[in-house]
């Protein structure tokens, strides 16, 4: 092997938010080789989760009176750069570092800049796992996260960005409120595990960071995070069932509709060749053809006898679905040939582009097109090729 | 599943232009005897082979139900029902099962077959595209030889193709709950129509060694299948196109302005003004008037529409043949091409097929049918539900092995109960 393999993973909560998703993951036994710790202003939050992760850096106490940063990203990044010290201290010698906070507030915004510069500097791979607040949490918030994915994006590539609104979609809506934010700090930790048990895990097929962060590079709009577990004869199936079940993914139709995807199986060392081949063709035949896929396997003693399924699906902003918005640009009508005619031709010698005429399809403007080969069918055969028709009177 | 045989077999298709209902009863030497027929238009709760007025839909095949039942005289026999799917969701994929020989003398077995076969049909579908229907292609021994029955041959690997349609389990399902609802209980199996179309006009014909091209033309989609074999036992490809006659009238509309229900109009008699498929030298000659409004007249040429009319059927079938060309099909048809559908009697439009897939094409009949007015067995458009109902009855004998006449059954039982008793004896 050309790189020495890794070693330590560090995985740090940022603010309330971040803190409490890192404390969820110190519940789970199978990330036995990675380092945890939380960071916040708030002395109150460290103190509660003391018990679950020993390992707490507070951030700058004096900016905020050891007390949150009440939406004040400046005052999260000042005290995160009072703290900066702690903060290298805890990534020493770290190859791989996973950064968890929630934008639109102070500390989690704020500090994940701190750190983003720092690892750079320390030149650690690092990936940032950052949640956008639920729309019912205030428009103000929600810009506010907005704006600081922008600034973070500026530092650095591999971020992804998880709004809490997925969830939406899949939790009923009598679900308890407190109950929706326990949800989205149990699938991050169940994501972040097994994402970090990566560099622990033999690779069969390797998928690995900076396959990662090639992905995360052309800056995905937001991505959808799932995990299924799975043991028993058809382990691999009920994972997989688990994993389109996954709130933030709630059924395959998130598959069929996501333009990246990074999916990774990791299981015991009976592992067999069978299981992961039809574990994978199964699950690639619900994406379309158009999406980017990179497939990883691991085998990892510590499963026993499970299959884990991790998946993260990215959607890129403005694709709306590439196929049905190609109107055919030749369906502009033309009646007869003649000067009508020999006008567009000649336009189009001059100019670049043309307006697209709205295509009409009569009968069938509300069914669902036939499309073949990303020409619809539906537009009628003698527009489509241009014929020249003799309308009589 | 009861074991008695259905007093009747029925076959429902809810096609675009219309439901239709057919029942029957097999005579014992194979020949269908057709007892009621009811045709009920849909005027629009269908669209491109898909349900789009569940309601509507509904009440439309109840009539065509009670219909069926009172021009025959019979019951519809709730147990032995079979419909036809069509639509766009439709695709079709050739799965492959292998087994190695495992006899020392590497000659095939019948249960090496089996193996093989089984593996095939074990392709593994998304549980939203369930499977349709299964066909067996053919065998293939040592990856060259292809054969119809392996069994007794010798080589070293036995691969056996099946050819399965599968579709959206919703769309599917919607069918499946309308006729379930209409009838009592849902249908007993479902078929792809061109594969129906296929049984209906092949039966008792010497065996379609050569392969044919079944093409069936609707309102809203058309569906091809390439079968062989006696009574179109192999399906080779299948595959559907949703484009159809509702496309042909759409075309018009757009092309000369004319409303959409003139178009179908015209369509369908094409043949008055002597008009076809294809552009005529004289076309240009004759004149089409149609009267809009009080003041409002308009003179089409014919040439125009029959110009319009071949641009699309043109490209339909080109689709049609670059798909059976990139799937390696188009050899295996030597027979020809066989047309059915409500759109197959427009004039010409063999000739046109003719062309576009340069092999002899005739209008389809179905074959051994009695009963039934000379209209019906001669439109094009009743080969499909025809046919689901030999599909019915091919169904049922897969599923439940011959019974034997009641004499033998009799003696056989006698037989075994007098060598219990001679073993009870030895005792």
């Amino acid at each position: 092997m050309p790189y020495p393999p890794i070693q330590r993973v560090a995985i740090l909560g940022l603010g309330s938010a971040g803190a409490h998703i890192v404390a969820e993951l110190a519940a789970d036994d199978l990330l036995a080789g990675a380092d945890l710790a939380v960071a916040d202003t708030d002395l109150g939050t460290l103190k509660a989760l003391a018990d679950s992760v020993p390992v707490q850096i507070p951030l700058g106490g004096d900016w905020t009176r050891q007390e949150s940063c009440g939406g004040n990203a400046t005052l999260g990044e000042k005290a995160a750069g009072a703290a900066s010290d702690d903060l290298r201290q805890f990534f020493e010698g770290a190859s791989l570092a996973i950064v968890a906070c929630g934008l639109g507030k102070g500390t989690g915004a704020g500090a994940a800049r701190v750190v983003a510069r720092i690892t750079r500097q320390m030149d650690i791979t690092t990936l940032f796992v950052v949640t956008l607040p639920f729309t019912h949490e205030g428009n103000w918030r929600c810009h506010q996260a907005k704006r600081d994915l922008e600034l973070l994006r500026t530092l650095t590539d591999a971020v992804m960005a998880i709004p809490n609104d997925l969830l939406f979609t899949t939790l009923p809506a009598n679900t308890p409120a407190l109950r929706g934010f326990e949800v989205v700090n149990s699938i991050l930790a169940e994501a972040i595990s097994g994402l970090a048990r990566l560099p622990s895990a033999t690779g069969i097929l390797s998928v690995d960071f900076a396959d990662l962060r090639g992905l995360l590079k052309e800056r995905p709009g937001y991505c959808h995070l799932g995990v299924g577990r799975g043991n028993g004869a058809e382990r691999w199936k009920a994972a997989l069932e688990e994993f389109m079940r996954s709130p933030m993914i709630g059924g395959p139709e998130t598959l069929t509709k996501a333009d990246a995807a990074i999916i990774t199986l990791v299981g015991a060392t009976d592992l067999t060749v069978g299981e992961m081949q039809t574990c994978m063709t199964s699950l690639q035949q619900y994406f379309p053809s158009h999406t980017k896929l990179l497939v990883g396997t691991y085998t990892d003693p510590r499963c026993q006898d499970e299959v884990f399924l991790t998946g993260v699906l990215c959607r890129f902003q403005g694709t709306d679905g590439g196929a049905v918005r190609e109107t055919a640009a030749a369906a502009t009508s033309k009646t007869g040939a003649g000067k009508a005619g020999k006008a567009a031709l000649a336009s189009t010698a001059v100019q670049g582009e043309l307006p697209l005429h709205e295509p009409a399809l009569g009968y069938f403007s509300k069914a669902i097109p036939t499309i073949c080969r990303g020409v619809n069918f539906d537009l009628p055969t003698c527009h489509r090729l241009g014929l020249a028709l003799d309308l009589g009177q | 599943m009861s074991k008695r045989h259905p007093q009747t077999y029925t076959g429902i298709e809810i096609g675009t232009a219309s439901i239709k209902v057919v029942v029957g009863q097999f005579q014992p030497d194979g020949i269908l005897n057709l007892c009621g027929v009811a045709e009920e238009a849909t005027n629009g709760s269908v669209v491109k082979g898909e349900i789009v007025d569940a309601k509507k839909a509904m009440e439309q095949l109840i009539v065509a139900m009670r219909r069926a039942e009172q021009t025959g005289d019979v019951q519809i026999d709730t147990d032995a029902i079979y419909l036809a799917v069509t639509g766009g969701h439709l695709h079709s994929v050739n799965s492959i099962g292998t087994v190695v020989v495992s006899n020392a003398d590497r000659r095939i077995t019948q249960a090496d077959r089996e193996n093989a076969e089984t593996q095939a049909w074990n392709y593994h579908f998304r549980p939203d595209q369930p499977p349709v229907n299964f066909f067996n292609r053919l065998f293939r021994v040592d990856g060259i030889r292809e054969v119809d029955n392996p069994v007794g041959l010798v080589g070293a690997k036995l691969e056996a193709e099946v050819h399965i349609v599968y579709g959206d389990r919703n769309r599917l399902d919607t069918g499946c709950k309308l006729v379930e609802e209409a009838a009592g209980q849902p249908p007993s199996a479902q078929v792809f129509s061109p594969i129906a179309a296929g049984m209906a006009t092949f039966f008792q014909k010497e065996a379609i060694g050569k392969g044919v091209l079944v093409l069936d033309i609707g309102a809203g989609v058309t569906e091809y299948a390439v079968l062989q074999g006696g009574g179109g036992d192999l399906c080779f490809h299948t595959g559907q196109i949703t484009v159809g006659g509702d496309h042909l009238a759409n075309d018009l509309s757009l092309g000369l302005h004319l409303p959409f229900s003139r178009c179908r109009e015209l369509v369908e008699r094409l043949a008055e003004w002597n008009g076809t498929v294809m552009m005529t030298q004289d076309g240009r000659n004759r004149l089409i008037e149609i009267t809009l409004g009080i003041n409002d007249r308009r003179s089409i040429y014919v040439s125009t529409v029959e110009q319009i009319l071949e641009a699309r059927l043109k490209e339909l079938f080109e689709l049609i043949r670059d798909d059976l060309r990139q799937q390696g099909v188009l050899e295996r048809i030597g027979h020809g091409v066989t047309l059915c559908g409500g759109l197959a009697r427009l004039p010409r439009l063999e000739d046109l097929v003719k062309n576009v897939f340069e092999m002899p094409a005739e209008i389809g009949r179905v074959q051994g049918v009695s009963g039934g007015s000379a209209e019906i067995l001669n439109a094009p458009r009743f080969i499909t539900p025809i046919g689901l109902l030999r599909f019915g009855k091919k169904h049922r004998e897969e599923r439940q092995p011959q019974r034997m006449p009641l004499w033998s059954q009799i003696k056989a039982d006698v037989g075994k109960l007098r060598s219990a008793l001679s073993d009870a004896m030895k005792w």
